[in-house]
């Protein structure tokens, strides 16, 4: 047995030091450049092809052709070398996220893009991710790991724990994040980029600024988000963020606030929709606000609010859902379902009169209404 | 803004529709037979004595096993295994006196309804090996049982090909690293088992005139190597035992 | 690589799985709720307040029947850190509807659709039905139906759902006439 452990610890010893060969330099991926077959970078690009075709039939893709064609002009934009190694996909997804394959794959949820007050904002987050791709972090990631959790089991077997399988499925998990410097890293490479091709870098802070007043609002702050997780203190990005962008002049710099709004418009009922079905009441009334402040249409974003309130169903949320119901209805651009909401609030407080009212204006505005039925049927009920 | 692939690829969460992963299911059979295959129990249509088998893109990929247990999946090992699988697999079927064709991911009249038929062909994969190999989630509607559909809209795959059957294959194999080939020598010395590389997979054949599927396998090995066209040739024969063609 | 979290959770199931047990095709009790009579075997699995009964696999078709749902109680349950909307007695049919809805989009599914709500009785209690469509996280198509009432504050609910493909109109019609034996006790 001792001859056993000492052979054992010798063999550690000559793996660890295999495994620590392997990380290598890494140098960033030029425009175009393939990996070579045997690599074991050619492995991971292998596999995200697989997850990139699984992607494209997951039912989960936003196609349509404006909006995706206007999230790769910014990232050209951006970067006019690589924009043509990398191919965007759009994922309904209400949380604010993105994320770059090796391959060439950048995921945007639609909670980025919805939380994004104009161009510039988006372009921050595209300017980063592409830096992720630049920078090959995937790969580096993927040999850290590789030689962190090999190292792992030497220690952990030549100290005579037990090799378990665990221990493998822990590591996978910390697979699919990049590491904090790789973060800071694709913060700074994304605002050269944003500054060369015209974007106000300023932009970049601000992102970081709303979200964390989003988390502050949060019904569940201490909840570990996948976002606030992986990445360096949301404030102190924020600050080195926005000290970067004052290093130079930023006049003649492209916001772009009017055409973010126009073009996102038609999304944003779906994307609130995906956003409040989290059920984070906090969190989504300040997002709201964000939107509102922001200059988004108000009508929608008012009837937003009341559904916010009736959903919460707290102390004087329903009052307060009337309200916002209200004013949306005043405002023009508030959907036909506002007022089936409205009724709902106004039955629920007893208020026949003016819940048949707005049930009956419900039905005058929306005249294929999928639930018909159930609404006469309320009216007659009511009687 | 993480790399976080796998939120999308695997959601976070299991839709009351979703189907279990296979690579999950798949292993987790590890301790049973080395093959186990159901046979339909409907009745067989006559057999047609030069069938026409559409094969259906073969899904395979070989990997490392790292020191610590990931896999690595390796490009070049894949290309390799997989045209090996496919070379085995003209020459089984031909020795069968089948007539093979095979499926074009860029034809096929209505991609979007094709694109289904293999989503719900997963799915029912899934549903089999979870059902009918781990006897805890033995359902009772299946005892003495097996015949799954993909229903009639398969027979749509005919027209394209003229085919008679489709056959789908799904293999992983993977083989240690020098650093886990250490560890499984120091853990033999210590009287401990530590898993090596190992071959996974499974095959379904479907009636494209009925969309039943007729006949299933399921293959696991310690040994074997995709990689090397012989032993290629053995798995494959393995996977297609007791093929009713 | 993919998935390997799956095969944890899978293990986690083996550890204290409950079997599935036959339900033979005549008269069952829901919950010591309500009662109804199939016409065909299923295999049926069981918790807190919900049997779910499928002949094929539930991935591949499932009806789940609900009794006695209470403010608070949720559909299903994901994850510790995926909140699923909580049923209130309050509820309207229609907000029932997007309870419904909500909690399956929640559960990862995509494009998720709650249509044609109407009333409709469950048994002879007043109650209503609509019509569903979603993608599963994989993106298969699937189509449900869903029949529920409200007694007493309790919600009692049948949601059928099943691949579009052939699994959903399989049972389809054998769903529709045993939702016609609903018999509240």
């Amino acid at each position: 047995m001792t001859s056993a452990r000492a052979t054992s610890l010798l063999a550690a010893a000559a793996l660890f030091v295999a495994s620590c060969a392997q990380t290598g330099n890494i140098q960033k991926i030029e425009p175009g450049e393939r990996p070579t077959i045997e690599s074991d970078e050619a492995g991971l690009w292998m596999q995200m092809d697989r997850v990139e075709e699984d992607l494209q039939t997951s039912g989960k893709v936003v196609t349509d052709p404006d909006l995706n064609a206007y999230v790769r002009e910014i990232l050209c934009q951006l970067d006019t070398s690589y924009c043509a190694d990398v191919r965007t996909y759009i994922v309904r997804n209400a949380d604010f996220n993105a994320s770059m394959a090796p391959n060439g794959v950048m995921i945007v949820w639609t909670g980025i893009i919805l939380r994004a007050q104009n161009e510039a904002q988006l372009a921050s987050v595209l300017g980063h991710e592409l830096a992720h791709y630049i920078d090959r972090h995937s790969l580096k990631r993927w040999r850290e790991i590789r030689s962190t959790t090999d190292a792992a089991v030497f220690f952990t077997f030549a100290t005579g724990g037990i090799v378990g399988i665990l221990a493998g499925f822990a590591a996978y998990d910390s697979i699919m994040s990049f590491s904090r410097d790789m973060e800071r890293e694709a913060d700074t490479r994304g605002l050269t980029m944003m500054r060369e091709s015209g974007f106000d870098p300023r932009e970049s802070a601000k992102i970081w600024q709303q979200l964390i007043e989003e988390r502050d609002a949060s019904d569940e702050p201490e909840k570990k988000s996948a976002f606030f997780s992986t990445h360096p203190a949301a404030k102190e990005r924020s600050e080195t963020l926005a000290k970067l962008a004052e290093e130079t002049d930023n006049t003649g710099t492209t916001i772009g606030r009017e055409r973010h709004a126009a073009v996102t418009a038609p999304f944003r009922r779906d994307w609130l929709l995906d956003e409040l079905r989290q059920r984070d009441y906090g969190r989504f009334e300040v997002l709201l606000n964000q939107l509102i402040e922001a200059g988004m249409e108000d009508g929608e974003l008012l009837f937003y609010r009341g559904e916010m309130h009736r959903l919460r169903g707290e102390d004087d949320d329903a009052e307060k859902a009337i309200a916002a119901y209200t004013a949306a209805t005043g405002s023009g651009n508030a959907p036909a379902e506002t007022y089936r909401s409205l009724g709902l609030m106004q039955w629920s407080a007893g208020r026949t009169t003016e819940a048949r009212a707005a049930f009956e204006t419900y039905l005058a505005a929306q005249q294929d209404a999928e639930d018909r039925a159930m609404i006469e049927h309320y009216l007659q009920q009511m009687q | 803004m993480t790399k976080r692939m796998r939120r999308i690829a695997r959601p976070e969460n299991r839709t009351w529709g979703r189907a279990l992963a296979v690579t999950a299911i798949v292993l987790l059979l590890g301790a049973c037979a080395q093959t186990q295959s159901f046979l339909t129990s409907e009745n067989l249509a006559q057999k047609p004595a030069n069938p026409r088998v559409l094969i259906m893109p073969t899904d395979v990929e070989l990997s490392e096993l790292t020191t610590a247990g990931l896999l690595e999946p390796n490009a070049a090992w894949t290309a390799t295994g997989r045209s090996n699988v496919d070379a085995a697999l003209d020459s089984l079927l031909a020795g069968r006196n089948a007539t093979v064709v095979r499926y074009d991911k860029n034809g096929g009249a209505g991609s979007a309804a094709e694109t289904q038929l293999l989503k719900l062909h997963s799915a029912v994969g899934s549903t089999i090996l979870l059902h009918k190999y781990l006897p805890g989630f033995a359902l009772p509607t299946k005892k003495d049982k097996f015949n799954w559909s993909l229903g009639q809209e398969a027979t749509a795959l005919r027209g394209p090909y003229g085919a008679d059957y489709a056959l789908f294959i799904y293999l992983r194999d993977s083989f240690a690293s020098d650093g886990r080939k250490a560890l499984i020598f120091v853990g033999a010395l210590l009287g401990a088992g530590i898993q090596g590389g190992r071959q996974v997979g499974f095959a379904s054949l479907v009636d494209l005139r009925s969309g039943e599927i007729i006949w299933f396998n399921r293959l696991v090995s310690q040994a074997g190597d995709l990689r090397e066209p012989e032993l290629a040739r053995g798995a494959t024969e393995n996977l297609l035992d007791e093929l009713p063609l | 690589m993919k998935r390997p979290i799956a095969i944890l959770a899978m293990l986690a199931v083996l550890g204290g799985c409950a079997a599935y047990s036959l339900v033979d095709a005549k008269q069952q009790t829901i919950g010591g709720t309500y009662t109804v009579e199939p016409g065909i075997q299923w295999s049926k699995i069981t918790d807190d307040k919900v049997e779910v009964w499928t002949v094929d696999g539930a991935s591949l078709e499932a009806i789940r029947f609900y009794s006695g749902m209470e403010a608070g109680d949720r559909l299903f349950t994901v994850s510790k850190d995926v909140k699923l909307p909580t049923y209130d007695p309050a509820m309207k049919a229609s907000e029932v509807m997007e309870f419904v809805v909500d909690s399956i989009a929640r559960g990862g599914a995509g494009n998720v659709e709650g249509t044609a709500l109407r009333p409709a009785q469950f048994g002879t209690v007043p109650g209503f039905r609509f019509d569903l469509s979603y993608t599963s996280s994989d993106g298969l198509w699937f189509d449900g139906l869903a029949i529920g009432a409200t007694i007493d504050g309790k919600l009692h609910l049948i949601v059928y759902a099943g691949a579009r493909q052939h699994y959903f109109p399989k049972y389809r019609d054998e769903v529709e006439r045993m939702i016609g034996t609903i018999e509240t006790t």
